[in-house]
């Protein structure tokens, strides 16, 4: 109890410090801090306020998923805690159980969103005992920090044995891995994926990694594939097959583009399904406000200008594909690789993403970052000339460079803290608010 | 002139951008008005004696290595008689493991490789992950960069060459500072990146290599590498920069 305390306050005390030394900016440290006192910080919170905790995770889509779940949430009028500033480690579930408890611990909701990382999850069934632990999608990302796809999934296999029996697992059942994995579990399950007429794909991209059957190592058979190695698929080797979503599938009018946020509208509608809210869907989405970096929308002199956070080969192709679909693949474009340790010291995942879609442009895409010139040698070897690459180190320059050009409007594609630096300078020239916390 | 790349087992050893290393062999061949043809060659596929001029293998997951090991030795023979015809060949990685003598895994028996390499590679718990620039001593310049990531050691027999000496990294082996081996013409190593782009060097070596062995004594047309070593250099000199291990949180 003592510990619990102490951990708490010290906890407050770095919280407090945080604030007044911004360019630490850490929503982590003060639970980084009072984790190292209190290892069962987490659980102790939890207990003492009865807390229902729904856990968020994969790859892609985390954010928008917890974002939306968190939206359709506040429109029930349900209170409700999130760890929004987006540190995804179990710190920053401490860090925001310690922000949002009073001095005896007590939390003010008695539900809980958390997005977490991937390689978390064994951390957070333990801690958080989930009720709902929700599976987006499994692909190639930041391999150097976790090694391999079948690696984190035999982690995800074996502490989901730990989950309490009366927890929900819910899962997008357009991936075979995930499929895979749903078959082990033995508590109750929900699926979702999409519709065969949302896909526009025939054939597998380079960076598919999944494209084997999990059971008996066949090539898997696609009927169509959505984005990646999402799709309808069977196993012509074994009995190996995508189940049928268990969540109906309407179609809605949303703002949000691109089929992976089909995908976060389904992942969201299952929790709130499942939690039984009242939710007119359409309404909902139409006041939906993105997370910063995803679709995000400002003006940059005249032109109109989005940020779309890129972290991936998949979600890079997507983005690609979703600008294409849009005819935006000639309007001014910026890059911005950084291989800093949020974004993955590795960069080589940009070798598997298709460059060649923006062969056709006439005017230059700006590159920048810390690894600027591994993407404009990217894009020379996606064949398109040196007159249509600008490299730009400096990201102020390079926005500038962007705001000169025509079009009506931009698209800027950074990496994690590539993003962070972008906001920070787009905040100092008055471009955009700060709302770090929204 | 013109010229064929086998590619062994692209849908199961493509991992981290492995593709690149086959964009850069063919841009560059492209660049020199060569004609190449590429060759996928998956487990179903026959590999023919004689049927190809240069060979390219990436690495993979473990389970898909695995999946193609016992694949990979019906095809020793032509493999191993055309490293003897010095063919030139790069292997990255998984492929570089299963063209040693053999792959000791964790808790499985041992995994027999094709023996090109006086090599073998044990499965550690500590993953090697990060930059890594060695100094090989047949080309110029001497520097290769690249990004490791494996959780094997590979230890070389007495008698062997490696690729290079690490001068940042970890390379084979946590002991021996040796990165990669070459025997010949065929080079492996731990490369990702993708390696060539970035060391269009290693890439004409390559390419020299093979154009020599069909139409003896070629002269190669220089294209203008200037982007590709600039990439280079910079990756060096962000490497020396980020040294100190604390840095890397920073910088």
């Amino acid at each position: 109890m003592i510990k619990l305390y102490l951990s708490l306050y010290i906890g407050k005390l770095v919280n407090l410090f945080c604030r007044f030394v911004p360019f630490i900016g850490g929503s982590a440290l003060p639970g980084l801090v009072a984790l190292k006192i209190n290892p069962t910080l987490i659980n102790q919170i939890r207990l003492r306020n009865q807390l229902k905790t729904i856990v968020i995770t994969g790859t892609n889509g985390k954010t928008t998923t917890s974002r939306l779940t968190s939206h359709f949430l506040d429109l029930a009028h349900l209170k409700h805690l999130h760890n929004r500033s987006g540190s995804n480690l179990l710190r920053g579930v401490a860090s925001t159980l310690i922000n949002q408890s009073n001095l005896s611990a007590k939390l003010p909701a008695k539900i809980a969103i958390f997005e977490l990382d991937e390689a978390v999850v064994p951390g957070a069934i333990k801690s958080l005992k989930p009720e709902i632990i929700l599976f987006t999608n499994l692909f190639r990302d930041q391999l150097d920090r976790y090694g391999e796809i079948d690696t984190l999934l035999s982690i995800w296999q074996q502490s989901l044995k730990l989950l309490p029996s009366n927890s929900t697992v819910i899962y997008n059942c357009d991936d075979p891995s995930l499929n895979h994995l749903a078959s082990t579990v033995k508590q109750k399950i929900i699926s979702y994926g999409l519709p065969k007429n949302k896909s526009s794909k025939q054939t597998l991209s380079a960076s598919a990694d999944a494209i084997f059957c999990p059971l008996c190592h066949q090539p898997l058979t696609y009927q169509v594939i959505f984005t990646s190695h999402l799709g309808h698929y069977h196993c012509s080797n074994c009995h190996f097959k995508r189940t049928t979503p268990t969540l109906k599938f309407d179609d809605i009018n949303t703002s949000l583009p691109g089929l992976h946020n089909l995908y976060n509208i389904q992942a969201a509608k299952s929790i709130a399904n499942l939690l039984k809210l009242k939710l007119n869907l359409n309404q909902a989405l139409t006041s939906f406000k993105p997370a910063f970096g995803r679709a995000e929308k400002f003006k940059l002199g005249q032109l109109y200008t989005n940020i779309l956070l890129v972290k991936n080969p998949t979600g890079f192709n997507v983005t690609l594909e979703t600008l294409k679909k849009n005819n935006q693949l000639s309007q001014p474009l910026l890059l911005i690789l950084n291989d800093k340790i949020a974004d993955g010291t590795d960069v080589s995942w940009i070798w598997d993403v298709d460059f060649s879609l923006l062969t056709s442009r006439s005017t230059p895409v700006i590159v920048s970052g810390t690894r600027y010139l591994d993407l404009a040698l990217r894009l020379k070897y996606a064949g398109l000339e040196s007159s249509l690459v600008t490299p730009e180190p400096k990201l102020k320059k390079a926005i500038k460079l962007l705001s000169k050009q025509k079009g009506e409007f931009a698209y800027i594609l950074p990496t994690y803290t590539a993003m962070l630096s972008l906001r920070k300078i787009l905040v100092n020239q008055k471009l955009i608010h700060s709302t770090w916390e929204d | 002139m013109k010229l064929t790349i086998a590619h062994l087992y692209p849908k199961h050893l493509n991992i981290y951008g492995d593709q690149g290393n086959l964009d850069a062999l063919v841009f560059r061949l492209k660049a020199r008005k060569i004609k190449v043809t590429v060759k996928p060659i998956g487990p179903n596929d026959p590999l023919v004696a004689g049927s190809f001029d240069l060979l390219f293998s990436g690495g993979g997951q473990d389970r898909h290595q695995l999946m193609v090991a016992k694949n990979l030795l019906t095809k020793k023979q032509v493999i191993k008689k055309a490293v003897e015809n010095h063919i030139p060949m790069l292997t990255i990685c998984g492929s570089y493991q299963l063209f040693g003598r053999f792959f000791k895994p964790f808790k499985a028996p041992k995994i027999n490789g094709l023996g090109i390499f006086d090599a073998y590679t044990i499965a550690s718990k500590q993953r090697k992950i990060g930059n890594i620039i060695i100094e090989s001593n047949f080309l110029t310049p001497q520097t290769l960069v690249g990004f490791e990531n494996h959780s094997g050691n590979t230890f070389l027999n007495n008698q062997s060459q490696s690729l290079g000496r690490v001068k940042y990294g970890i390379g084979n082996n946590d002991q021996d500072k040796t990165e990669g081996a070459k025997t010949k013409h065929c080079l492996g190593c731990y490369l990702h990146g993708s390696l060539l782009p970035r060391n269009p060097h290693l890439t004409d070596w390559l390419i020299q290599k093979a154009l020599d062995n069909i139409y003896s004594k070629v002269r190669l047309t220089p294209v203008n590498d200037q982007l590709e070593l600039k990439t280079h250099q910079q990756i060096i000199n962000r490497v020396s920069r980020l040294r100190h291990p604390l840095l890397k949180y920073f910088v």
